[in-house]
């Protein structure tokens, strides 16, 4: 059977194997490099107009060398692009970062590995999802080109302004391209959602019952599912919009008087009916964000603490909870924009119960570092980040989520604190508590540990200095979204302020250099990792060193016990894998799983899926 | 306006003063100087000041583009040319349809993004902002540079010992720092052992940093928490409430943050890796979970009353019956308030009744029959310049020849929406909007009952400051010209989105006055203000208005001041003694 593999593995060409490849591991390591490149797109803009908002006076000639003397002449930049530079921020971010560079990687790398599949349920469809996503990237990146400008009303780009070019530049060719992009970005989440949920679903090997999957999975499972469900409302509300853009229509439109147009023939609209949609994409988005991080903090602490994770059942309940709640708490982004206030008041009440689950998470969290043997590994140093994080945005969420609080920190710099400390900073950190955590498995080496120590500890430090403030902005009462705080003299007492959060985002941006240098020379020059560096219990360790397309040499493990036996009594290692059977007893949790074709090779059978077998298969009692 | 001769002196003047300064600008030595024919007074530059600052500023400012461009130096450049300026000032969209050389190369050349109009601007007016550009501003104007310098830093010692250079240093000593670490690897694989003990290190780290963490919030807290709007209290009735609400959470959170953030990592750096150690085996516990889902349950099902219930005291309460309604009206890039007048009843408005001299689109007939008469003949004058276009598509061929690079670039792409019709596509529905709107205009004027045109908005008066009496209740009726706006007053604790196509409102009792809220700020200039809080074009961070909280008499006083919109009309025109249907006439209007 190796053998067969290898002579596999030698067929494919350079195209093949490094571009248009079907292999998830493959494919993940494209999503990754996708993410962290726009990633650093995104860094760098944040960095452009934060030295705006911290020196609003002061030209930089580098702004004006790199963007050009339209949109930075004399090296300040022009209002309207500080907008766009803001829009794309965001965009990038939430969509292209959070979105597909955390779920995108993970989903792919881990899915098949830790259930035990040798492969997604449809390989091609994983590739078009990356290959969608790639030409989504592109699009919206080429709208920095465009003679008027990127979109630039904000990555919730509200109608009517996103809607009329004549309301603002951006609005006009980059904010078309910005909806084309988007709608290639919601085609490859689509792709990847499916493919995740039935690999899941149907693809665990032998013994992986529901309950014996790790939380990581469980996390990017229940993701797709949010995924699947909200992303196609955007789609649609998004078509709605080019329709309005392009053809004339009014779903949006109405009762407008441009100063540039004259009154506009758009009657009966309504631009509250778009934020619904936005919305109802846009909240469960956060969850797409934060449920992976959550997943893979879950993992990487169970692991260093060299515990099981406490709680497995309610971490999974919670989990669920938050996947459901998500739904039903959009409106809480418009308590104020002249929804009824009958439908605020419910809203903030769905809103509140969501902070139930997501306070059993970090209770949980910290349950398990609690007499645990806790090693610093990189990956550890990021998780417990993100529980610090989880634990800071979390509790100025119950601010926001108050309806009548939310009137005094309605688009204020206290939901930019709020959000980007809950959602931006917890979220990357689940991410790069994921790369360093899974590089050995990726890429067979292992990354430098004091250097990603000195990251660690920069991000740190600087990501609290960038967004701490911002709450005491927003309790006064300063706007989010302003090129400069010149409009009132109150503001003028945050100048300094804001060149402190400015210097801090700069030194996050030089942290990010130690965190580029350490990936990608560890590529080439790390340490070789070994088959398990992290004593970890899950399926993906058990896979040869020479990563090959079908994950395992021989057949695939089957799994005996659940993936958090870490320092069990009774046994020496503090670490039992997966794969281990428990003594004396072989628990054969569903038959005929798989089967052996004439040729050798193990492969998975088409079983029909019975409800009801599922459902037992899902309460099938926790062998602890 | 100006007659010939009087042109005449000024371009004499003019020539005769710019031999004696041509470098004038920027000093205040300019009141001898006639513009528009007219001697600049204290009083004129004093007016045009007002005028600057309620029209111009959100867009403009003397130095530095912020959307249009800077101004300083206007009056130089125009100087052969007021009559031309001042035309553009009032309605460059006119302009730009007749297809002014000069108008359309402005246009292009700040993204197509049409100033607005300003048709209720005497000429006079105009001139006085003249005069007062021409001055030089009031040296506060709202430049950046300015109003940075007189703000005094919360606390030097902190923040102005961070600079370039020190982050420079930092640098340097990152360097050297991992400098040391690649060494300290290189001896770790040579001798094959660790010579630092990293999960220690880091263990104490986690220490060090939470109480550092502590104490960096305390330090923070004591500076930033005095400009906290709780601070000084809310400024209306309902406001006391909120805050009510906010301490409450406050303290509910507040014990959490400190407990949490200290347990993660106290037992980060108690419960470190050591040798021979091994982890105390503790899958799950039931009742430890019901405890930490029932104590936040609980927790928060008392925040979630609190707020259900202060949330409808503000919102959903019916005391708005007493309350006096007035009309919040928001622009790109601006606001405007509309009072009931005499009548107390604010008249219907319209959007397809907005044009220069009727900013707001109140109705009255007259000036409907009158805008249906300027429609037309835009209409007529928008069917000319179409016969014009490939006469214009003939001149810029011609000038091609000779220009290189980027302005050939844009020369193409110029000539390249001629030649694909696009320019004729775009006058082509112009044309149909208009005469879409001439129709609904017809209709609504047609209208036998209930008619929109009811008289009640001929005493309305629309002014650029928003003034309420202390402790009497109001609603502000919010209605958007154009995108989504947002109304906020932080000091007020009120804040609502202003909805093109969906009217809005938010009922609120001030309680203090604006003095009063000086002497509790310490500040003799403090002044509130309704700023625009939803991202609604390139001048969003710059487009505000004045609020002030005053007694009944001085507002009466302020009030009586304030011109009627359709003041000679108000007299004519009867009010129909039957009562109007309530929203339908609107809707008709706005559905046809």
């Amino acid at each position: 059977m190796s053998t067969e593999h290898a002579d596999h593995h030698h067929k494919e060409t350079f195209i093949s194997k490094y571009i248009f490849s079907m292999d998830h591991k493959m494919i993940s390591k494209q999503f990754l490099i996708t993410g962290i490149i726009m990633g650093v797109i995104g860094m760098a803009m944040s960095i452009a107009f934060r030295m705006q908002l911290a020196y609003p006076d002061t030209g930089f000639p580098i702004l004006e060398w790199f963007f050009g003397s339209q949109w930075a002449p004399d090296g300040k930049l022009d209002a309207g692009y500080y907008m766009a530079l803001v829009t794309l921020h965001g965009t990038i971010m939430v969509f292209y970062v959070l979105t597909a560079g955390l779920s995108g990687t993970f989903a792919n790398l881990l899915i098949p590995l830790q259930i035990g599949a040798r492969d997604m349920a449809s390989p091609f469809m994983n590739m078009l999802s990356y290959w969608f996503f790639f030409a989504s990237s592109v699009v919206l990146l080429s709208s920095l080109f465009v003679e008027t400008g990127p979109a630039s009303g904000g990555w919730t780009i509200y109608p009517p302004l996103s809607a009329l070019p004549k309301a603002m530049p951006g609005s006009g060719a980059g904010m078309t391209l910005w909806l084309v992009a988007i709608v290639l970005f919601i085609a490859s989440s689509l792709l990847g959602g499916i493919n995740y949920i039935s690999t899941v679903l149907n693809m665990r090997t032998k013994g992986m019952s529901m309950t014996r999957m790790p939380l990581t999975i469980w996390a990017l499972f229940l993701t797709a599912v949010l995924g699947l469900l909200s992303f196609p409302v955007l789609l649609g509300g998004g078509l709605l919009l080019l329709f309005d853009r392009g053809f004339g229509t009014s779903f949006y439109l109405s009762d407008i008087y441009l100063g540039s147009a004259g009154a506009l023939e758009h009657t009966g609209g309504s631009p509250i009916l778009f934020q619904h949609l936005f919305w109802f994409l846009g909240h469960p988005e956060v969850y797409i964000i934060i449920m992976p991080a959550l997943g893979i903090t879950s993992e990487v602490i169970a692991v260093n603490s060299r515990k099981p994770i406490f709680g497995y059942t309610a971490m999974v309940i919670s989990l669920l909870g938050i996947a459901f709640l998500s739904f039903i708490v959009w409106g809480h982004h418009m308590f104020i924009t002249g929804m009824n206030p009958l439908l605020g008041a419910v809203f903030l009440v769905t809103t509140l119960i969501i902070a139930v689950p997501s306070a059993v998470k970090t209770f949980n969290f910290l349950a398990t570092l609690w007499r645990g043997n806790i090693r610093f590994t990189n990956g550890m140093m990021f998780a417990i980040g993100l529980v610090s994080f989880f634990i800071s945005g979390g509790l100025t969420g119950i601010f926001l989520g108050n309806a009548a609080l939310d009137i005094q920190l309605h688009d204020t710099y206290f939901v930019v604190g709020h959000f980007h400390i809950v959602m931006g900073c917890a979220a990357i950190f689940g991410m790069l508590a994921g790369i360093y955590h899974w590089f050995p498995k990726m890429f067979g080496r292992m990354m430098n540990k004091p250097l990603g120590y000195i990251h660690f500890w920069l991000t740190f430090i600087s990501a609290y200095l960038v967004f701490f403030p911002m709450h005491f902005m927003g309790l006064a009462g300063v706007p989010r979204r302003y090129y400069a705080f010149t409009l009132l003299p109150e503001y003028g007492v945050w100048f300094d302020v804001n060149v402190i959060m400015t210097l801090a985002a700069i030194l996050g941006g030089i942290a990010q250099l130690f965190f580029l240098y350490n990936f990608f020379s560890s590529i080439f020059f790390g340490k070789k990792a070994g088959t398990n560096p992290w004593q970890s219990n899950t399926l993906e360790w058990t896979t040869p060193e020479e990563r090959i397309h079908g994950n395992w040499d021989g057949p695939i493990p089957t799994v005996y016990r659940w993936a958090y036996d870490y320092s069990k009594p009774g046994s020496d290692a503090d670490f039992i894998p997966q794969n281990v059977p428990i003594d004396g007893e072989e628990i054969e949790l569903f038959e005929n799983a798989t089967s052996t074709t004439s040729d050798g090779k193990e492969q998975p059978e088409r079983e029909t899926l019975h409800f009801w077998a599922l459902l037992k298969r899902w309460f099938k009692p926790n062998e602890i | 306006m100006t007659s010939i001769p009087k042109t005449i002196s000024k371009w004499f003047l003019i020539t005769i003063g710019l031999l004696f300064f041509t470098q004038s600008y920027g000093f205040k030595n300019n009141l001898s100087r006639q513009i528009n024919g007219q001697d600049g007074t204290e009083a004129r530059i004093e007016e045009g000041s007002t005028l600057f600052n309620s029209n111009c500023a959100s867009c403009h400012a003397l130095q530095g583009k912020v959307v249009g461009p800077a101004l300083g130096g206007l009056v130089d450049k125009y100087d052969e040319d007021y009559e031309w300026l001042v035309s553009w000032i009032k309605n460059n969209t006119k302009l730009i349809a007749q297809g002014d050389e000069r108008a359309l190369a402005i246009y292009n050349e700040y993204g197509q993004q049409a100033m607005n109009v300003f048709e209720n601007l005497s000429d006079d007016e105009i001139t006085s902002i003249l005069m007062w550009i021409d001055n030089g501003g009031d040296g506060d104007a709202p430049v950046a540079a300015e109003s940075a310098e007189t703000v005094e830093p919360v606390s030097d010692s902190l923040f102005n010992s961070i600079n370039w250079s020190v982050t420079v240093l930092t640098l340097l000593v990152l360097a050297v720092i991992v400098l040391i670490f690649g060494i300290l690897e290189l001896v770790t694989n040579i001798t094959g052992r660790e010579i630092i003990n990293w999960n220690n290190v880091n263990a104490f780290m986690m220490m060090i940093f939470v109480i550092l963490f502590f104490a960096l919030i305390l330090y923070e807290y004591s500076i930033h928490n005095q400009f906290n709007l709780a601070q000084f209290g809310s400024a209306s009735e309902h406001g006391v409430e909120l805050d009510k609400m906010m301490t409450w959470t406050w303290r509910a959170t507040i014990p959490i943050f400190f407990i949490t953030q200290f347990v993660l990592f106290y037992f980060s750096f108690r419960y470190r890796q050591k040798p021979g150690r091994k982890a105390f085996y503790y899958p799950h516990n039931n009742n430890l979970e019901y405890v930490w889902t029932i104590i936040p349950a609980i927790v928060l099902a008392a925040l979630v009353s609190g707020g259900f219930k202060t949330w409808n005291k503000i919102l959903r309460s019916d005391t708005k019956a007493d309350a006096q309604q007035i009309e919040v009206f928001a622009y790109q890039f601006g606001w405007n308030a509309r009072y009931p007048g005499a009548d107390n009843e604010l008249g219907k408005a319209n959007y397809n009744l907005i044009n220069g001299v009727n900013p707001l689109g109140v109705a009255n007939k007259e000036h409907a029959a009158e805008l249906i008469v300027e429609l037309d003949s835009n209409i007529a004058q928008l069917e000319r310049s179409i016969l014009g276009l490939s006469a214009k598509e003939g001149k810029l061929r011609a000038s091609l020849g000779g220009l290189v690079g980027d302005e050939r670039k844009k020369h193409l792409s110029e000539i390249e929406k001629y030649a694909s019709g696009d320019v004729e596509n775009d006058i082509r529905l112009t044309i149909r909007a208009r005469n879409t709107q001439i129709d609904r205009l017809k209709r609504a004027l047609a209208v036998k009952e209930g008619n929109m045109f009811d008289g009640k908005g001929d005493d309305d008066q629309v002014v650029q400051e928003l003034h309420l009496v202390k402790g009497q209740p109001i609603t502000l009726k919010f209605r958007a010209r154009d995108v989504i706006h947002s109304a906020y007053l932080p000091y007020f604790r009120t804040q609502m989105n202003v909805v093109p196509g969906l009217p809005t409102e938010f009922t609120f009792t001030p309680t203090i006055s604006t003095t009063e809220m000086r002497d509790i700020k310490g500040d003799p200039k403090f002044d509130y203000y309704l700023v625009c809080n939803k991202i609604c074009g390139n001048a969003h961070f710059n487009m505000k208005m004045k609020v002030v909280v005053e007694d009944e008499a001085s507002y009466s006083a302020w009030l009586k001041d304030q011109k009627s919109l359709f003041a000679s009309t108000t007299e004519e025109v009867e009010v129909p003694a039957e009562e109007p249907a309530e929203t339908e006439t609107n809707e008709t209007i706005a559905q046809n």
